[in-house]
């Protein structure tokens, strides 16, 4: 079979997230806990060089008595730091009845793993933001859902009228132990081919260590992937939730750095 | 005519139908590939989950049994995704 070279990008959203010929880099906190601990780990973000923030303020927690997150107070503390250091916010929406006040704090809605089949959120998130400019939607796959399933629960936001949707994988649950979750890099450019929309990458959740997060990182620009989500903290240590799978915020420019000779092989700039 | 003749008469019969079968199979991968060319240009997406239940209600309007409407639901939704795959590698070439 002839080799042929990447013939570029055409994945783009018209908020300007995503765009051709780039690999857009989110990252920040899993949660955020104060506004000493965001402001940090925002700074470090833009100090890096990348434009998008993310962080939680409702948490999805698999046990209820985890930290849940700040709600709206943590909306306020994002907004306001990114405001100041002209970040846009990335942040996960799980109840349609908070949907004006995350789109009034944040630019892009996350539609967590666990939400990709909750219908009814898709279809609200989609005609909230119809016609913005501004918003956008990050929809993480299920970690048991097939890539149709997922292409077909983004259909449920573009056909309510919404655009600027986002693919994200974010692992799949295997048998396998020593990863959290595993990687499916196939379905970045399955889902790419079939649906013509951007697809970034979770490293993050997927392996569940650090350690990994890095070559996982390369691997998604050579698998045709439009951008990452990452989680950075800058003491993971005392991370209130996922601490184990965060980079330390000063590795935030190395990433940068590691990640630049690989999109510029794939005909792409780190953004 | 015995059991067993009629038998053998009748496996013929289902061997002629399902070359034909193969012939229009391939006949609809044909098309499906001339259709993804023009998607491709106008950058519609190859998955049109809105034309393929276009494509299954459609089946079941004009199925007249003995295959039940779901089972033949299926059996198109298995046709159009293998024939779907054989455009998503070409894409990848």
């Amino acid at each position: 079979m002839e080799v042929r070279e990447s013939t570029g990008v055409q994945a783009r959203t018209n908020n300007g997230m995503i765009r051709p010929q780039s690999f857009r880099v989110v990252a920040g906190p899993c949660t955020v806990e104060s506004y000493e601990q965001f402001e940090a780990s925002a700074r470090a973000v833009k100090e890096a060089g990348f434009s998008y923030v993310r962080g939680g303020a409702f948490k999805p927690r698999t046990s209820p008595y985890s930290f849940q997150g700040l709600g709206v107070e943590g909306l306020r503390i994002m907004s306001g730091v990114a405001g100041d250091l002209g970040l846009k916010v990335v942040t996960e929406i799980m109840d349609p009845a908070d949907i004006d006040v995350v789109m009034e704090h944040a630019q892009i809605l996350q539609i967590g793993t666990r939400n990709m089949h909750n219908f009814s959120l898709l279809k609200r998130v989609g005609s909230a933001i119809k016609g913005s400019k501004e918003h956008g939607v990050i929809l993480k796959r299920g970690f048991a859902a097939t890539v149709e399933e997922w292409i077909l629960a983004a259909e449920y936001i573009t056909s309510s009228g919404g655009d600027n949707v986002v693919l994200c994988e974010r692992g799949i649950r295997t048998f396998e132990p020593s990863t959290r979750f595993t990687l499916d890099l196939s379905a970045v450019i399955v889902a790419k081919r079939l649906s013509e929309l951007p697809v970034i990458v979770d490293p993050s959740h997927a392996a569940g260590r650090r350690d990994l997060v890095v070559p996982l990182s390369k691997a998604a620009v050579a698998a045709e992937a439009d951008g990452l989500l990452v989680e950075s903290h800058h003491e993971p240590r005392e991370a209130l939730c996922d601490g184990e799978q965060a980079l330390p915020v000063e590795d935030l420019m190395t990433l940068r750095e590691t990640l630049s000779p690989f999109a510029s092989a794939m005909g792409r700039r780190v953004i | 005519m015995d059991a067993n003749e009629r038998i053998s008469s009748l496996r013929e019969r289902v061997d002629e139908v399902d070359e034909e079968l193969v012939h229009l199979l391939n006949e609809r991968a044909r098309l499906v590939q001339e259709l993804a060319e023009y998607k491709l240009e106008a950058g519609i997406p190859l998955f049109d989950p809105r034309r393929e239940e276009e494509i299954l209600r459609r089946v079941v309007e004009i199925n007249e049994g003995p295959i039940y409407d779901s089972s033949m639901r299926d059996i198109f939704e298995l046709i159009m995704h293998r024939i779907r795959d054989i455009e998503l590698q070409r894409r990848g070439e």
